[in-house]
């Protein structure tokens, strides 16, 4: 049996073709199928049975590819970690209730450990006795702590089944990420090629993109704002880029208008997606068009009170820590507002106080309660502000003690944030304000504006 | 302000931004430095952050509301954000629309 049998008989129809490009080095199906049945090995003398959770920890790696095909089709539940969460990992582990951690490091050299650990939380019980696989993701709760995510993986692969085309597709979404999961399996089930890079700098993309005729692009639009910024494309051909995706934030007008300018030959496509439904088909009005239709076999949705509302199929199974956000039918609240025009719609922006810094979550409750350890802060009021590169970037207006000067005062800030929160929660914008926040703040964050593009201006 | 006070502006202003980062204090700051991408001075929100200290900084100074970073900035055929050099002359010809407007 095996709930990947299908997926293998893709890769052994095609031994010679590359699933990976990985450091500029090609890896076949063929060399894929060998990998598998080895960690298939390594898995049964490590006793690892059906209904372990397993933590992997790696970036996108040939090895890690395969040891998570290995792990799905043994029915274990995965709880991929990469760097990019080093400071949680710990208390990931902890709320996934990790038994066993298998790490790959950058030499693609493996290690498997164990952790006394007894799976308690019924979600998890429920899903090892059924025998499916499972897979874990984490993101942002309101308050700015961690909620997992269970899903049943059977539910994310249903839509991989049916054929599509098989394209060259660069990542840089990671493996702990819906899209970057997204991503892998769509091309594996097409047998198609993946290509990683070591970041996101559009230089390195863009050679990577002409180097190896990359033809699907999947990113954000904030990316391709630093695209056009870093002028990247006059300096690689492009000419090979069938389809660019973008998802994650809303995109501002010109931005798609300038992209289609510069990529003509490109089909521009909007997608969606959360760690709580997985992603949804869409479809763009035209390439140069913020309309979209999503959904697709497996979804439902319905627009209530302005706010997109989702009903999937491949909808995870509930938070190992925190309520179901689900109400009774199963309908979950994306807490995005929308515009409706017939059967399509357009993303306007988060309805909640939640900033979204090219595409990254900022809590502003997380923010603030940094900066009111600062010496000489009396109190801070963090909301977010459109942004024509960023989406959105992170403002904060400060009441001091004594007075200060406002440019000594910002590098303080940014010497004072830069060890305590990750680059992109640092304040782009820093004020300081003579007027207590207080009725301020909470008419700002209950009411954010949904806007795109543009910055407003502050007369302080 | 004219086009060597604002130069002067961009450069200090970089300079504040880039003092914490040992690996990039003190490197020198001319006309064809980079701002970003290969080469470039700063990292993406680096870059964010300079032009809204330096919208603030000019705004404060002038009493004007000038945006250096929108939509039209972004739809240029060439970059304003491509170097220091050219960073200060877009800033030099907003300055000098609002006063046309103004006047």
């Amino acid at each position: 049996m095996g709930c990947l049998t299908w997926l293998f008989e893709r890769f052994t129809s095609e031994p010679g073709r590359n699933f990976m490009i990985w450091r500029d080095q090609p890896y076949t199906y063929a060399w894929l199928t060998e990998r598998i049945r080895e960690w298939e090995t390594r898995l049964d003398a490590a006793d690892v049975l059906p209904g372990t959770v397993v933590a992997i920890e790696g970036d996108y790696s040939p090895q890690v590819v395969a040891l998570m095909l290995a792990l799905i089709e043994r029915g274990t539940i995965l709880v991929p970690l990469t760097a990019s969460v080093e400071v949680h990992k710990e208390e990931f582990k902890q709320i996934a209730e990790v038994q066993v951690v298998i790490a790959i490091d950058g030499n693609e050299q493996s290690s498997i450990s164990r952790r006394p650990t007894e799976v308690r939380n019924d979600l998890t019980r429920k899903l090892i006795a059924s025998g499916d696989p499972g897979l874990v993701l984490f993101s942002s709760g309101s308050t700015g702590k961690s909620k997992a995510a269970l899903h049943n993986f059977i539910g994310l692969l249903e839509k991989f089944k049916t054929r599509r085309h098989s394209m060259v597709t660069l990542t840089f979404l990671l493996l702990d990420h819906i899209g970057g999961i997204n991503t892998l399996l769509y091309v594996l089930s097409n047998t198609g090629c993946v290509v990683t890079v070591e970041d996101r700098d559009p230089d390195r993309v863009c050679a990577a993109i002409e180097r190896h005729r990359v033809e699907v692009l999947p990113t954000s639009p904030t990316f391709l704002n630093l695209l056009l910024i870093s002028e990247a494309y006059k300096r690689h051909d492009l000419s090979s880029l069938k389809r660019v995706t973008y998802g994650t934030e809303p995109m501002p007008e010109h931005t798609l208008q300038r992209i289609h300018e510069i990529l003509p030959h490109a089909e521009l496509l909007q997608t969606y997606g959360l760690s709580e439904i997985g992603i949804m088909r869409s479809k763009s009005r035209s390439s140069n068009s913020l309309w979209v239709k999503v959904g697709g076999e497996d979804f439902e949705t319905k627009i209530q009170d302005g706010t997109l509302w989702i009903k999937a199929r491949s909808a995870m199974l509930g938070y190992l820590n925190a309520p179901s956000p689900f109400d009774a039918d199963g309908w979950f609240n994306t807490g995005d507002a929308v515009e409706v025009d017939g059967e399509y719609i357009r993303i306007l922006g988060r309805t909640s106080e939640i900033i979204n810094v090219g595409g990254q979550k900022v809590y502003p409750a997380e923010v603030e309660s940094v900066l009111l350890q600062m010496p000489n802060v009396r109190d801070v009021a963090v909301t977010g502000e459109p942004n024509p590169i960023t989406g959105q970037i992170v403002v904060a207006r400060f009441n001091l003690f004594e007075p200060e000067d406002l440019a000594q005062f910002r590098k303080r800030v940014r010497d004072f944030c830069r060890d305590r929160m990750a680059a992109f929660k640092i304040p782009a914008k820093i004020l300081i304000v003579e007027n207590e926040q207080y009725s301020q703040r909470f008419k700002k964050m209950r009411r954010q504006p949904a806007a795109t593009g543009g910055t407003t201006h502050e007369s302080q | 302000m004219n086009r060597s006070d604002v130069m002067d502006l961009v450069v200090t202003t970089q300079q504040d931004l880039l003092g914490s980062d040992p690996a990039k204090a003190g490197l020198a700051i001319e006309e064809g430095t980079r701002l970003y991408g290969p080469e470039g001075l700063l990292d993406s929100l680096r870059l964010v952050s300079l032009v809204l200290d330096l919208e603030q900084e000019i705004n404060d100074r002038m009493g004007t509301a000038i945006t250096i970073a929108d939509s039209r900035a972004m739809s240029q055929q060439r970059s304003p954000f491509r170097s220091v050099g050219s960073l200060a002359d877009y800033i030099v010809r907003l300055l000098a629309e609002e006063q046309q407007q103004a006047a």
